[in-house]
């Protein structure tokens, strides 16, 4: 079935290379994946959720980011002097198919201030959820707190959209940690 | 001149701008890690501009699919190629600008027994 999946994208990738769905593009296409067969990857995108309005949303969401990641890389070039704060912090999120997993490491890398380093999985490739930490690279970093909320932000986003109701209250779950944590350190003033 | 012409060159000089920027930003900032993020975030933005821009002067025909396949595979591909580099560089010991104030990552790549003496500094703030 998954697999499936994959042979229609493969099909719609060469008609759109050909410029057109004609029935000899159509077939041809077809013949091609049918080779391509036992070269795919069998467990494919481990997600069979798919809400359409929340996956509206991460498109906005998404777009809205990846204008004000473009936005700010270019005042941080044109300002004379350097304000950056680099780091690199290591981001527990919630466990979720490889899929989206690699789906969020992209949306990090595209968004504003920071970029996918290296990626830890527990487990094995199984197409299960299995337990991940990102290491992000991140230019302004002033609160690790902060900067892991974010990017737990984008998850929700993501989950809400295409990941199964256990992992969307995991993930809001570490999001109100993190608030509480962020909220008492304001509190203590230090 | 038509105003799609006027907007297709708007999208083709913003493209062509941030393409610019990437540039300018390779060349002055830091350490590879800084630059990845000029590499890849302005490039991706800026070719996803001039394929629209490029859209927009055609009358339909079959090159239009294939510039929003440029601009698809531009966004899977540009993040991808960013994290190998940086995890190629990151194994490969390279410093980090002096500006870096923490790395989690190689805290948690150092040996165990080497963690066990000394304990992770936390110097986040």
């Amino acid at each position: 079935m998954k697999r499936g999946v994959f042979m229609g994208w493969l099909v719609l990738v060469w008609c759109l290379l050909w410029g057109s769905f004609s029935l000899a593009n159509l077939l041809s296409g077809t013949a091609l994946a049918l080779v391509m067969w036992p070269t795919l990857p069998g467990q494919g995108p481990a997600t069979s959720t798919f809400r359409p309005l929340p996956a509206l949303r991460l498109t906005g969401y998404f777009l809205v980011l990846l204008a004000r990641s473009n936005v700010a890389v270019a005042k941080e070039v044109v300002t004379p002097g350097s304000s950056v704060r680099p780091g690199i912090i290591a981001v527990p999120v919630a466990p979720m198919g490889r899929f989206l997993l690699a789906a969020l490491g992209n949306m990090i890398t595209l968004t504003p201030g920071t970029m996918t380093v290296d990626v830890d999985v527990d487990g094995d490739d199984d197409g299960a959820a299995h337990d991940a930490v990102l290491y992000v690279h991140v230019m302004h970093l002033f609160s690790a707190e902060q900067s892991t909320l974010d990017i737990l932000d984008m998850q929700a986003a993501l989950l809400n959209a295409f990941g199964s109701r256990g992992s969307i209250a995991d993930v809001d779950a570490r999001r109100d940690d993190l608030r509480r944590r962020i909220g008492s350190i304001a509190g203590t003033g230090s | 001149m038509s105003i799609i012409d006027v907007v297709s060159s708007a999208f083709l000089l913003i493209g062509a701008g941030f393409a610019l920027l990437a540039g300018i930003g390779l060349q002055r900032f830091d350490d590879v890690f800084s630059r990845m993020h000029a590499a890849t975030k302005a490039v991706t933005f800026g070719i996803g501009f001039v394929c629209i821009g490029a859209i927009l002067q055609m009358d339909g025909g079959p090159d239009i699919t294939k510039l929003v396949l440029v601009i698809v595979f531009q966004f899977a591909t540009a993040p991808v190629a960013a994290h190998m580099v940086s995890r190629a560089v990151q194994r490969a010991g390279t410093e980090m600008a002096d500006s870096t104030i923490v790395d989690e990552l190689a805290q948690a790549r150092r040996p165990a027994a080497e963690q066990a003496a000394d304990p992770r500094p936390n110097q986040t703030r």
